[in-house]
């Protein structure tokens, strides 16, 4: 029987409960420092109080859980030290050092009541995880991958992930749209978030979309500027910065902002600290070629202008000779020809007539050389120069 | 003169003509039509050559032109 013992004392659940807070204030009386992981964290829009759980884990595995409290009143304060410290949202897998005591209400039970946050203990943290990043990387000579892609002389077909609405995306697409009459760039916008938590799946679903050869880019522009510098741990995040070094075209990041390069910028092909330099690095390129090409333009028309001018006095020099063999072809041949016209002259019959001398032909014709060759009263004819005299042979 | 004939055979003949004059044995009659011949012959040649000479003058000064 359970009352049989009357000397077993029975408590009320309130009398244990201030047994219970009894007991803890007086093992803890004071403030003390705890170590532990934020695994939640929600802030009550009506009271500004901040409710917390917080663990400790090994591996997966959860080894303690608590609840912990922030009120409004110091919440402010201990954010805003914290964000300025570690430039990181104090928000959900963050590994912090607070100052707290115990609470225990009756009804609510056990929580931690925090009254500070030491933000170097979570920087600590953040510079342990990215020097994991990096040295997982170098390990698995994953770390300079991206950075031996070459950016293509002509970076025209560009993949910008950024925020549509962000001032660096905006001041990227001014200075390149100020060159667009020179070069024809093809932006295109991936949007993604660029800070906080949701970043680093945000950017590798982008990445995986342009990934496939057939968007045929020729470079990735990582774009963000002109918000605050909080949040930009997701740069340092393993999976992120191994999809950038295994990205199969260069990536090249502007990200804008004033402190410690991240992981994410170290791997990249081409790091510049803002999206306007970005754009600048990438005209300077083209520029170049642009440059190269004027001047090769330039030194072929020299050369065509050099050719044609050592070939066309070739060529005048070569008519010079052609027109000379031609006077003498045409003079030798004219001096042949009158040399011969004018022999032809002299034994022309005619022309011995003209100089008063005659021929007398028989009556048949025949021309006569002999006086013998005719008798008295033969009809004869002479020919002179001019005319022709009929006569008879006198007895 | 016959189309086909060219400067070099109205040379050709021409030449031969001559050395038939030179011959001192050579009648009369015939002497007077070879004279004709080498005068029709000479006549041919001349304005063959002249005419060429012509043709080539135009084509080489062409050729300043087109330069």
């Amino acid at each position: 029987m359970i009352f049989q013992d009357q000397t077993q004392t029975i408590y009320s659940l309130s009398k244990l409960a201030e047994g219970l807070r009894f007991a803890i204030y007086r093992a803890f009386p004071d403030q003390f420092w705890v170590q532990a992981e934020i695994a939640k964290l929600n802030i009550y829009p009506r009271s500004g109080h901040v409710y917390l759980d917080l663990v400790e884990k090994d591996g997966g595995v959860t080894l303690a859980q608590m609840r912990g409290i922030i009120w409004a009143n110091d919440y402010s304060a201990i954010r805003e030290k914290f964000e300025r410290e570690t430039r990181e949202p104090f928000r959900e897998g963050l590994k912090i050092l607070f100052l707290a005591r115990f609470n225990f209400h009756a009804s609510y039970g056990l929580s931690l009541w925090i009254s500070d946050v030491e933000p170097s203990f979570t920087l600590g943290d953040l510079s342990r995880l990215k020097r994991q990043t990096i040295e997982r990387l170098r390990q698995e000579n994953l770390f300079d991958r991206n950075k031996q892609r070459l950016i293509p002389s002509l970076p025209l077909r560009i993949a910008v992930i950024s925020a549509e609405t962000s001032k660096g995306y905006l001041d990227f697409i001014q200075v390149i749209r100020q060159h667009q009459i020179r070069y024809r760039f093809e932006i295109t916008l991936f949007p993604a978030l660029l800070q906080g938590d949701k970043a680093v799946e945000s950017i590798r679903e982008q990445l995986s979309g342009i990934r496939h050869p057939a968007s045929g880019f020729d470079l990735v522009a990582i774009i963000r500027g002109g918000g605050d510098e909080i949040g930009l741990t997701c740069f340092d995040h393993y999976d992120l910065a191994k999809d950038i070094c295994n990205f199969p075209l260069p990536v090249v990041t502007g990200i804008g902002h004033s402190t410690n390069e991240t992981v994410v910028e170290m791997v990249a092909a081409l790091n510049r600290i803002t999206p306007t330099e970005v754009a600048y690095d990438l005209l300077a390129r083209l520029d170049q070629v642009y440059e190269q090409l004027s001047r090769y333009s330039e030194s072929l028309h020299t050369f065509t202008r050099g050719f044609v001018r050592r070939h066309l006095s070739d060529i005048e020099h070569q008519l010079k000779s052609l027109r000379l063999l031609a006077s003498h072809f045409f003079s030798s041949r004219k001096s042949l020809l009158s040399g011969l016209e004018s022999q032809v002259r002299s034994l022309d019959p005619k022309k011995i007539l003209q100089r008063g001398y005659s021929m007398t032909y028989d009556h048949e014709g025949r021309i006569l050389k002999d006086a013998s060759a005719v008798n008295a009263g033969d009809k004869i004819h002479t020919e002179l120069a001019n005319g022709t005299i009929k006569s008879t042979v006198d007895p | 003169m016959k189309k086909e004939e060219t400067y070099d055979f109205a040379m050709t003949e021409l030449t031969t003509i001559i050395r038939e004059l030179e011959d001192e044995t050579i009648s009369v009659d015939i002497l007077a039509k070879k004279v004709k011949r080498a005068n029709e012959l000479i006549r041919f040649c001349k304005e063959r050559l002249l005419r060429t000479e012509e043709e080539v003058q135009g084509l080489l000064d062409g050729q300043i032109q087109d330069a």
